[in-house]
């Protein structure tokens, strides 16, 4: 799973923890008729940022292999979509509840690689595409990775979005 | 001339099994079904967010007899339908027909 995945499947898992269904934007296949909200989490834009010293960060020890790796490190800054589709039985007032369990998870559920800075939200609109009602959400954060390089030193395994329990 | 109208919906319609939101009562009958052929060289798909969606719409024009309404499901062939927009025409007082649109049903997300 590449960083943009990851920041999304953790961002959608951690709606999912607090009750709020979530799904990748965009992903193939049609669209499902839902009888609740659901959140599609996507990507509006996004920069690479490398750090200083190459993005070196430094030498950790293996707890698996006792192998001393050098970290290093990736910054994103990522705008994300957040859209709050409601089927028109909830009504358009259900997008507004959904927001409010959107803000408790950006203030307390993401995980400690990322930081959220800014939340914008649209009125809500009626979709014609999808016959529900919409929510067009933003959220600009900052997403930190690691990674180790491998033993021989010339490569840099998978990136990994800090504070995911990946194994 | 309602009668010769669904003299007409019975031998040149569809069968149509509808499916009522509102009681579930399942009603066969025959109407007028037709996909709306507007650009026929466009694909009919938007995508969405949600994934790709249907832009393929169908006239219904069924009896004045059996009230069709928004949510209803419709059954022709190998087609599932759902009711998006439906009206009553009326001659006179009397309902002559309802006309509908009606759009693909999409596969439950829960499924």
């Amino acid at each position: 799973m590449n960083g943009l995945e990851q920041v999304k499947a953790a961002l959608s898992a951690a709606l999912e923890r607090a009750g709020i269904a979530a799904q990748a934007a965009f992903s193939p296949g049609w669209a499902r008729s839902y009888s609740q909200p659901v959140v599609a989490v996507g990507l509006r834009q996004g920069e690479s940022r490398g750090g200083a010293l190459s993005s070196y960060l430094g030498q950790r020890t293996d707890p698996d292999t006792q192998l001393c790796q050098e970290v290093y490190g990736m910054r994103l800054e990522l705008t994300l979509s957040l859209d709050i589709y409601c089927p028109p039985g909830e009504g358009a007032a259900r997008c507004d509840n959904v927001l409010e369990g959107l803000h408790q998870v950006m203030l307390e559920g993401l995980p400690a690689g990322l930081r959220p800075s800014e939340l914008k939200w649209e009125e809500t609109a009626w979709d014609e595409d999808t016959t529900m009602f919409l929510r067009r959400g933003s959220l600009s954060c900052t997403a930190f990775f690691t990674a180790a390089a491998s033993e021989d030193g010339l490569w840099l395994t998978d990136f990994i979005l800090k504070g995911v329990v990946t194994r | 001339m309602r009668a010769r109208l669904e003299g007409l919906m019975k031998t040149c319609g569809q069968s149509v099994t509808l499916t009522r939101l509102e009681t579930g009562d399942t009603v066969p009958l025959r109407a007028f079904l037709q996909p709306i052929l507007k650009r026929r060289e466009a694909l009919p798909a938007v995508p969405t967010p949600l994934g790709a969606v249907s832009s393929q719409r169908w006239l219904y024009i069924g009896s004045g007899r059996q009230e069709i309404s928004p949510g209803d499901r419709a059954a022709c062939g190998a087609e599932r339908l759902v009711v998006q927009e439906a009206r009553p025409v009326r001659w006179g007082d009397e309902v002559l027909y309802y006309w509908a649109v009606l759009r693909q049903e999409r596969r439950n997300a829960a499924e």
